[in-house]
Formats: C-alpha cells, structure tokens, sequence
C-alpha cells in the first residue's frame, strides 16, 4: 500500500473509531465518561507490545540473512513502538488520575510491568549509538531487538499470573464483560491504533532511507572530487 | 471530579503528540529530499 492510501484509510478508520467511540458507545455504569479513554489506552498498548515483538522478528530476520534492511525496520518499528508506550503511559495515568484518584499506583503489576518494558525498550538507542560500527551496531542492536522482544510475551503472561488489584482486564475470554456495541467500538479502534502504528512506521522509514541515500550520494560526490 | 477535561486532555494530548512527531519526520524526509535534487543538479 503506497503511503497516502495509508495516511487515507488511518484517517477514514480514526474518524469511524472517534464517531463509534463519542456517539455510538454507551457511557459505562460505572465508570461514565472516563471509561472513553480506554478505547484510546488499550488498543494503544496492544498494538506497542506487538511491535516490540515484531521488531525482535525484524531482527532475527537481520540476523539469519545478513540484510541491514531488516535491521532498520527493527530499529524503526522499535522507536514507533516507544512513542506509543508513552502515549499509553500518558492516558494510563489521566485514566488512573479520574479512576482511582492517583496518577500511578506502584503495587499495580499491569502498569509496574508496562514501565519496566518501556525503560527497557529506552536502553536500545543509547545502546545502538554507543557503537561506531555500523555492522557491529547492527548485530548487537538485532541480539538486544531478540532478547527484549522474547521478554515482552514473558513478562505480559506473568502479569496474567499475578493476582490484579484494581486494573481491570480486557484481554480475556469473556472481554472484559463488555456489550456488543463496546466491543465493535474497541475493534475499530484496535484496528485504527494498529494503522496509525503502520503509517508512524512508515513515515519514518521513508525519512530514514532518504538520509541513508543522502550520505551515500555525499560519499560518492566526495569521492569524485 | 468531573472526567470530561481529562478525557479531552487525553485524546488531545494523544493527536497533538502523533501530529508532531509526523510534522518532525515528513519535514526531515522533505529537506533531506531537497538536498538530494540539489546534489543531484550539481
């Protein structure tokens, strides 16, 4: 799909979710209109824990063949990736802030486990750009891409395991006891987040392999001089 | 405590938060464009 029909259908699909969302769903029982923002959060932060994952993917994938390609669309979908944990950090605690009345609850698994991925994730670039060489940088950045990715899946089945205090789930065989209209709600807007996620990508990727093009051309400009 | 300020907040926060950062990488990816075409005509 070329990058406008992107950006296209990423509007058309935000526009049909923010309608579903403001004028379809009903406002829940208990929670009113804070209830809104979880069609904001949640779709927010699947779509950042299976990037994380793919990006561990993208860089096996750089690994077994050797292609750098695959070691930049790791790279790329990894810093999508932690844009969007920040904005599920952000509307988790604007969440919490009208729910419970604090902004962060330190003895929450869901949001301690979330943040410990998110300060993981933060140690890749410092890591990726404290090696000069861009083989070595590559490989090294794929290993931790690997490792971290193969924690996430991990790290979300041990908070699954672990008795909840007040989050509530939505992930779960009954989906999180919500009506029908709530759940076309949320699968648009699963599906929204997971577009906007494609697009973010995408933008990004373009600008990256323009300046990787750039300083080719100026090596070999220099070059013929 | 009423929640419409911080639901505002939130979505607001969210699409000012993605619409800056495509602003920051579409003009990244323009100018890194033009340099290319420059050096191109030369």
């Amino acid at each position: 799909m070329r990058t406008r029909a992107l950006i296209a259908a990423t509007a058309a699909t935000a526009a049909v979710a923010l309608a579903l969302i403001f004028l379809y769903a009903p406002l829940d029982a208990d929670q009113g209109l804070s209830q809104k923002i979880f069609y904001l959060h949640v779709p927010m932060a699947i779509v950042t824990l299976v990037g994380f994952m793919a990006a561990g993917a993208m860089a096996l994938r750089h690994l077994r063949t050797g292609d750098r390609s695959w070691d930049l669309r790791s790279y790329v979908t990894i810093h999508v990736s932690l844009v969007f944990a920040v904005a599920v950090l952000g509307t988790g605690s604007i969440w919490a802030r009208v729910s419970w009345g604090h902004w962060w609850v330190w003895n929450e698994p869901m949001l301690v486990s979330f943040l410990i991925v998110f300060l993981l994730y933060c140690c890749y670039q410092p890591l990726r750009f404290s090696i000069e060489d861009p083989d070595r940088q590559a490989r090294y950045a794929a290993v931790f891409a690997i490792t971290a990715g193969a924690f996430v899946p991990l790290n979300f089945l041990a908070v699954r395991l672990a008795e909840a205090y007040t989050h509530p789930r939505v992930l779960s065989a009954t989906g999180g006891h919500m009506p029908g209209s709530m759940r076309l709600t949320f699968g648009v807007a699963l599906v929204a987040a997971a577009l906007l996620f494609m697009t973010l990508r995408r933008v990004e990727l373009e600008s990256k392999r323009t300046a990787i093009e750039l300083r080719q051309r100026w090596r070999l400009a220099k070059a013929a001089r | 405590v009423s929640a419409v300020p911080y639901v505002v907040g939130a979505y607001a926060g969210v699409f000012c938060l993605f619409g800056i950062w495509v602003s920051i990488m579409m003009r990244h990816t323009r100018r890194r464009r033009r340099e290319l075409d420059e050096l191109e005509r030369r």
